[in-house]
């Protein structure tokens, strides 16, 4: 075992006295203390020391009744309180929660809905000549469209409407092929769009072919994409006859033959 | 620990609290220097704990994470009334008389010996409310809380070494002042000053 130095042993001797050493090092203390008048000395004066601070906290006065009545009762009138960790988890939750509404509302006022379409089509049959080109032939009023459009919309056929022409509009800032078919008397509208549709406020309901069903003030309308367009169909009908229209229009179209 | 409802936890406070109650009012009362500054002390430590239960991971910690909050609200209130504490470790060197070396004649009489013990504790009272704050922290937190070495490092968040350097150099301040009262009284002589950390072994 390596002999200490007072330099060494003198910091170790509180420890020491304090049983707070390992066995070695207590060791190489005690064997240094046996031989070290100075550090001996050392001791006695600690040993008053310790004696003088073990009397002052045995004459130091105990907590008091009333104190501590009152702090065992801290955790009684406190119960309710969440402990910290949960505070700050439950804070942290919160403000989760406070950025989603926070984005959802701004993302749902910020996207537009399908009524400026019902608008439009509203506006557009109470005029006496809802559409700019009269014509029954889905090729010619696409060849129109397409004259006018930065996109190509492909015009629906459907066997049991009847289009009664196109017109150009624009509707939430963007420009788009108005379409207007007829069937029975009823007259439906279909805006044919560069964009999707789909998702629009307005709409609470997804039918076969993805398309997006919905009623806007008393109107219902259908949505959905095909042919890279985004197509929209308000009318009086039930929802089933929009969804009948979706889909024939969603079946492939025959190529016209060019030259046509 | 487990948190299951906030009556078991009420119960594993007080329970763990009765415990620690009274070393925590000693060292408050040894700190603050009065019984007034020390009860709110104590209580302001236990409504802190409550409050942070969660953060007690193992009641076995209790004692050393009861001091440590007190600590925290002690050095808060030093703050809050200017009292700056002097958390600056003092030089290594305490102002230790030589005159340590000279040995402590033997009291024999029981009367003169109550006299000196009662001029040796207040003397030690006196050194113990110089020290630089942590090592005033360490002192009392073992000798008034009853602490080990282990827990004085939990409480005071500093390594064991740390803690072993705070108590010898508190210790070395104390025994000082008691040499030096003792040559003083004319108990002991001044003895010519030897180097320190002279190497007798």
């Amino acid at each position: 075992m390596r002999k200490l130095g007072c330099e060494e042993a003198g910091p170790l001797l509180e420890a020491f006295e304090a049983n707070e050493l390992d066995g070695v090092t207590s060791l190489a203390v005690e064997e240094h203390l046996d031989a070290c008048p100075l550090c001996q000395q050392r001791r006695r004066w600690n040993a008053e020391a310790d004696a003088s601070l073990r009397r002052l906290a045995e004459t130091t006065p105990a907590v008091s009744s009333g104190l501590r009545a009152r702090v065992l009762a801290i955790a009684q009138i406190e119960r309710r309180v969440i402990p910290a960790r949960f505070q700050y988890a439950a804070l942290a939750m919160a403000a989760v929660i406070i950025a989603l509404l926070a984005i959802a509302s701004l993302w749902h006022f910020s996207t537009p809905d399908a009524m400026a379409f019902v608008e439009n089509h509203i506006s557009t049959l109470a005029k006496s000549e809802p559409v700019e080109l009269r014509t029954s032939d889905a090729f010619e009023a696409e060849q129109w469209l397409r004259a006018r459009l930065p996109f190509a919309p492909i015009v629906p056929r459907t066997p049991d409407y009847r289009l009664v022409g196109a017109r150009l509009c624009e509707v939430n800032r963007a420009r788009v092929a108005f379409l207007l078919y007829e069937r029975d008397g009823n007259r439906v509208s279909c805006f044919v769009s560069a964009d999707s549709q789909t998702r629009l406020r307005g709409f609470d309901a997804t039918a076969a072919n993805r398309v997006r069903l919905g009623t806007c003030d008393g109107k219902n309308v259908a949505a959905w994409d095909a042919d890279h367009s985004g197509y929209l169909l308000v009318g009086d009908l039930p929802r089933e006859s929009l969804v009948a229209f979706a889909n024939h229009a969603t079946r492939k179209i025959p190529q016209q033959p060019t030259g046509l | 620990m487990s948190w299951s409802s906030s009556n078991e936890q009420a119960r594993d406070y007080v329970e763990l609290i009765e415990r620690c109650l009274d070393p925590l009012h000693r060292t408050a009362l040894r700190l603050t220097g009065n019984p007034t500054d020390a009860e709110d002390l104590v209580q302001e430590t236990c409504i802190r704990a409550w409050r942070a239960w969660a953060q007690l991971r193992e009641p076995a910690g209790a004692r050393a994470w009861f001091f440590q909050v007190l600590r925290s609200a002690w050095l808060d209130q030093l703050r809050k009334t200017a009292r700056r504490p002097h958390l600056v470790a003092m030089a290594e060197a305490a102002p230790e008389a030589m005159a340590e070396h000279a040995p402590l004649p033997n009291v024999a009489d029981a009367a003169e010996r109550r006299m000196l013990e009662q001029a040796f504790d207040e003397e030690v009272l006196a050194a113990m409310n110089e020290l630089p704050e942590e090592e005033r922290l360490a002192l009392m937190f073992q000798v008034f809380g009853g602490l080990s070495y282990r827990e004085i490092s939990d409480a005071l968040g500093c390594p064991l070494g740390t803690v072993m350097s705070r108590l010898h150099r508190s210790k070395a301040w104390l025994r000082a002042a008691l040499v030096e009262y003792a040559i003083r009284q004319g108990i002991i002589a001044r003895t010519p000053a030897r180097e320190e950390g002279e190497s007798h072994a």
